[in-house]
């Protein structure tokens, strides 16, 4: 289908993820991905899950299969780090961030959740908050 | 701003959690349950570390000798409650900084209770752990006390503070992040982060009341004033 011209397209925010397990776990993207959409539709329902379309991007943790070591940008080591991109509709930065707020477990493993901050581009987001390549 | 923090009695965890708070840009925590702590613990830190008990019983009296006991040990006493009868000794106690939990359990709050508080100074407060950790109708009940507690507060002009309610460094959530989760219950953001900010005014407070140079309101041991 031809692309829609760029007045029309959708505005987006990209919000960089600080993602912790205790020593030993791991977070998949896919169960990084489905918890953030459970997340956004069992706090903000439907239509706001709908509205805020939580995407992750990129995604990157230690053990997950594939990628190098997360980030080690956080104090006091002890614990498995990892990072996300996950776009967002402009506009609906506070509702998804409240919704990632609401990730307290992935797949039975207990993972802290921290938005590190907010980018209107891929590549700023990358420069000033990610490690991830 | 504060988050106050239950702590695992080992020190390791207690650092985690100062690093994580002092990353999430946090002024400092208060440490609900200090005395499980190594002494000295809450010392040379980066953020501030505030020295509170909490203390939990179903007897009004028994709370009422532990609140004296503690008052001259920790920087802050906090009281759980839980029940009417908790809830209702803890509002009407000047001693008491904080009554935490008030809708946990069979606890309820109404307008007589938050009239007290007002009254007496004691802080209520509002949790969001029930939001950030539960699922389900539990959580669908957590949001609603939340709601009824801000109405009443917001009503009465009752004193508050917001916490997470975090027992582990993973469980703490940056202020934005909260601000952000409140708005979207109904509680605006400036709403959440004063009740954060709260517990630093309340930590100094006492600390001040503490130190020696307070006697009593409005008299201070210093130099006499001279340009009278």
């Amino acid at each position: 289908m031809k692309h829609l011209p760029k007045h029309l397209r959708p505005r987006w925010r990209y919000l960089s993820v600080g993602l912790e397990t205790p020593p030993g776990e791991s977070v998949p993207r896919r169960s990084f991905q489905r918890e953030c959409w459970y997340a956004a539709q069992n706090l903000l329902g439907d239509p706001g899950s709908a509205a805020a379309d939580l995407t992750v991007v990129a995604f990157e943790f230690d053990g997950s299969g594939g990628g190098t070591t997360g980030s080690t940008d956080e104090a006091g080591a002890e614990g498995e780090f990892g990072e996300a991109l996950v776009r967002v509709r402009r506009g609906e930065t506070d509702p998804a961030r409240a919704a990632l707020a609401c990730i307290d477990c992935i797949d039975d493993v207990p993972v802290g959740v921290h938005v590190r901050g907010v980018s209107g581009t891929i590549r700023a987001a990358r420069n000033s908050f990610l490690e991830l390549a | 701003m504060y988050e106050a923090v239950t702590i695992d009695s080992d020190g390791a965890s207690f650092d985690l959690v100062v690093d994580r708070a002092a990353t999430f840009g946090y002024d400092g925590v208060v440490v609900r349950n200090a005395e499980s702590l190594p002494e000295s613990s809450l010392d040379d830190r980066p953020i501030d570390a505030v020295d509170a008990t909490t203390i939990r019983t179903a007897d009004p009296q028994v709370a009422s000798g532990a609140v004296g006991n503690a008052r001259s040990d920790h920087t802050l006493v906090l009281l759980e409650g839980g029940s009417p009868e908790m809830n209702r000794f803890a509002v009407e106690t000047e001693k008491i900084d904080v009554l935490t939990r008030p809708m946990g359990r069979d606890g309820d709050v109404n307008h007589v209770m938050a009239k007290a508080a007002a009254t007496n100074g004691v802080r209520l407060e509002c949790n969001l752990g029930g939001i950030l950790r539960r699922t389900g109708g539990r959580r669908v009940r957590a949001i609603q006390s939340l709601r009824k507690l801000y109405e009443l507060v917001e009503y009465y002009d009752a004193p508050y503070v917001v916490s997470a309610g975090a027992s582990s460094h993973l469980e703490l959530r940056a202020p934005r992040d909260l601000c952000a989760v409140g708005e979207q219950l109904g509680l605006p953001g400036e709403w959440v982060s004063e009740g954060l900010a709260e517990w630093g005014r309340l930590a100094s407070r006492n600390r001040h009341v503490r130190s020696e140079s307070f006697i009593e309101p409005g008299v201070e041991r210093g130099r006499y004033e001279t340009d009278r």
